[in-house]
């Protein structure tokens, strides 16, 4: 269909989606991250359990679907990338897109970095005994590392043999040369499922979002039939209810929904600028966010099983522990005493010769205290899931699956902040027609690569958690604001039919006036067109002109007076082709 | 045990049995020792050597009781852990090599596929633009070059050119 005005900077045709599930599954992959894993349990746990559901689904409804919907739409609409919408909603908002495209890239090379961590860890687990189960031994093999013996096996695997980590970020240290063997592999994945746009990503996106699901279900299983963690489910999902009333609740909700559906990336928009133009894009929209939402759900019930089981195994060591004390100090025979007697005999003791007891080292051994200790981030996953594994029969196998899986979603998501960068690149026209897409593409990925080297170094994990902390946050929040208040008041809300451009059944052979003019100053919104936006007789040409008569039953006439004036390039872009003739109305 | 111990330590065969003296012993089985020499039946056997003594023969004595050192306990002398095991080759190179070559040889597929899908994409245009221009030669020229068609005059028949003197034929 040729579109005047949608003309492909390169020629030829605009590349499309094989199918509608490819789309689904990308959309899904990109919003379905890392954070579903390891943020949205951290958040349940600490916000009162099962009560943190309630500030979530509002914040869903009320935040996430409405600005997922206006990316997915625009981008169907519109049919470009991020710059190109926003240029095309108004010349004053490219620079929404520019900052898009730029928050892109910042989250691409530390996103990656990540993965190259998940990655490591992989390529660690395919051994027995897996490497963080056990301390290296010091130098006249007495005893294990000082540092590994202060902290745990865990934790020193993750900061000394993994980053290396340095006390400061001021001392950077130098580049770990495993980290950039993986680094480099990562970004070579990257590469490969993105170096021809959508057709390669739609094709390794069927492996990258379904193979998640699978492994979740997999853990969840395996998690519910490991003892202690139906315990640990019980006590993380209880609602507190009381929490509530914090406002820091509703914040952390809202944060939550707004970066786990990776709004304001530019990401959704380029995956939706490649739908078919009559795509029911409100469909998609609820159908992908509450995907989203029921996987962290999902997640989480995974999780917590594993952390419930890790609790309980910790609590057994406590008590064990504590019962060699006492059996050392009253000359009890070994393994007289068993957990469950614990209890009894600690009170016995206590009443019958309290002063001894008083003298011994023990800890106290709430099981509550273990299930309270609660990490997210790389934390979760390279710290307590990892520890928790060591102590599941099988533990290689099922290291691999979990890191398998981190990787798969983080590559999902990687797919769309990629394409995020890429489909404006390539809308703008900045390469020659004839420079290939693959080159563009490794352009890109070998610049995220050479730049990504920093957080290789001794203290890469700061240099994270700064640009974490500070690139994208704050950025994306007032992205979505002026994405916002530009399609509302500048683009114009209220018109009939659907934002996406989908017609409804109901106005099948009438057509909607929604198609032309919309970003015509003086078109843009209701009042303007009731007062201003009357047919006019003869005058300028009016493109809904036909339409409004014909609908002119269903409303008041939305006729957009001047808005198919030739000097007015921007409504070009919004006019819909006739549908007989496939041609722009003049 | 212990006798045999520091006979094996001492490569003296003399330590027996009675050389090692118990005092303290309690019902769970714990207790103090000391080792006398076995020439001089009232020194004792320096701490340190018998320390060395009980560490090199460790397992032996382990085994003996079918202990380990977690449940046999020597106070004050820690265990000789074993290393953990020590792969030959790193592991996570070889799983990293399998990885990477895949990815590479990946790549370089899909590009030079790219590259050939190119090119015969441009064969495929080429004879077609040669077409269009041989059908535009022929349709311009009909088997007649058009721009002799242009003339005003027409074509000239020489036929009745040269029947000028009697035009009109009789009747």
């Amino acid at each position: 269909m040729a579109r005047a005005g949608a003309v492909e900077p390169r020629g030829g045709q605009r590349p499309a989606w094989a199918n509608k599930l490819q789309y689904l599954l990308s959309c899904i992959g990109f919003a379905v991250g890392l954070g579903n894993i390891w943020r949205f349990p951290y958040l349940c746990q600490t916000y009162g359990g099962g009560a943190f559901l309630i500030p979530y689904l509002i914040a869903l409804v009320l935040e996430g679907i409405p600005i997922f919907y206006i990316e997915l739409a625009i981008g169907q609409r519109l049919r470009r990338g991020s710059i190109g919408v926003w240029t095309a909603i108004s010349p004053y908002l490219g620079g929404v897109g520019l900052g898009c495209l730029t928050v892109s890239f910042l989250v691409s090379l530390y996103y990656n970095t990540v993965l190259t961590w998940v990655l490591w860890y992989l390529l660690n687990s395919f051994q027995y005994p897996l490497p963080w189960s056990s301390c290296p031994l010091d130098l006249n093999r007495t005893g294990f590392e000082a540092e590994c013996q202060a902290s745990s096996t865990v934790s020193y695997f993750w900061y000394r043999q993994t980053l290396n980590i340095t006390a400061d970020i001021s001392d950077n240290g130098s580049i770990q040369w495993r980290l950039l063997a993986c680094l480099a592999a990562s970004w070579a994945v990257v590469y490969l499922c993105v170096i021809r746009g959508i057709e390669s990503t739609g094709k390794a996106i069927y492996f990258t979002a379904l193979f998640p699901y699978l492994v979740l279900t997999i853990f969840l299983i395996r998690g519910l039939t490991l003892p202690g963690a139906v315990k640990g489910l019980i006590y993380l999902f209880t609602p507190d209810v009381q929490v509530l009333w914090n406002p820091r609740v509703w914040l952390d909700a809202a944060t939550q929904i707004f970066f786990s559906l990776s709004l304001a990336l530019g990401g959704h928009i380029a995956f939706a600028s490649y739908n078919p133009p009559r795509n029911n894009c409100e469909k998609d929209t609820v159908t992908i966010a509450l995907v989203n939402s029921m996987t962290s759900l999902y997640a989480s019930i995974a999780v917590f099983s594993v952390l419930g089981f890790k609790a309980a195994n910790d609590h057994g060591h406590c008590l064990d522990r504590n019962t060699l004390h006492l059996i050392n100090e009253f000359d009890f025979p070994d393994q007289s005493v068993s957990r469950g007697d614990y209890a009894a005999v600690l009170a016995h003791l206590n009443a019958t010769q309290p002063e001894r007891v008083a003298r011994l080292p023990l800890e106290a051994c709430r099981l509550e205290d273990f299930l309270d200790k609660s990490a997210s981030g790389t934390g979760l996953a390279f710290i307590v899931f990892t520890e928790a594994i060591l102590h599941m029969p099988g533990a290689p196998g099922w290291a691999v699956l979990f890191f398998s899986m981190l990787f798969t979603l983080g590559l999902s998501s990687m797919f769309g902040n990629m394409e995020s960068i890429i489909t404006p690149l390539l809308d703008m026209g900045v390469t020659h027609r004839f420079f290939p897409k693959e080159a563009l593409t490794g352009l890109v990925c070998l610049l995220c690569f050479l730049l990504a080297i920093c957080f290789t170094l001794q203290s890469g994990n700061y240099w994270l958690e700064v640009l974490d902390s500070y690139a994208a946050p704050l950025n994306l929040v007032m992205f979505a604001f002026l994405e916002v208040v530009g399609v509302t008041y500048v683009y114009g809300m209220r018109r009939h039919g659907s934002l996406c451009g989908r017609r409804s059944p109901t106005r099948a052979g009438c057509r909607p006036p929604a198609s032309s003019c919309a970003s015509c100053p003086h078109c843009g919104s209701r009042l303007w067109l009731l007062a201003s936006c009357l047919p006019s007789a003869g005058g300028s040409r009016t493109p809904g002109r036909t339409g409004a008569r014909s609908c002119r039953t269903e409303g008041p006439a939305e006729g957009r007076a001047g808005g198919g004036r030739e000097d007015q390039p921007v409504c070009h872009l919004l006019r819909e082709p006739d549908p007989i003739t496939h041609l722009p109305r003049p | 045990m212990l006798a045999y111990a520091m006979r094996r330590y001492l490569v003296q065969e003399t330590t027996q049995i009675s050389n090692v003296l118990l005092c303290n012993v309690t019902s769970r089985v714990s207790f103090w020792f000391v080792v006398t020499n076995s020439f001089t039946n009232m020194t004792t056997i320096p701490r340190n050597d018998v320390e060395a003594a009980i560490r090199m023969n460790r397992n032996r004595i382990n085994n003996a009781f079918l202990l380990t050192d977690d449940t046999l306990q020597f106070l004050e002398i820690s265990s000789t852990l074993a290393p953990p095991a020590e792969q030959p080759r790193p592991t996570w190179l070889i799983v990293f090599g399998v990885i990477l070559g895949i990815i590479v040889i990946g790549i370089v597929l899909v590009v030079s596929f790219g590259i050939y899908h190119r090119k015969r994409y441009k064969n495929a245009e080429k004879t077609e633009d040669l077409d269009d221009k041989y059908e535009a030669a022929i349709t311009m020229e009909n088997r007649i070059p058009c721009h002799t068609l242009d003339l005003k005059a027409g074509q000239i028949n020489g036929v009745y050119a040269a029947a000028d003197d009697d035009r009109f034929t009789p009747l």
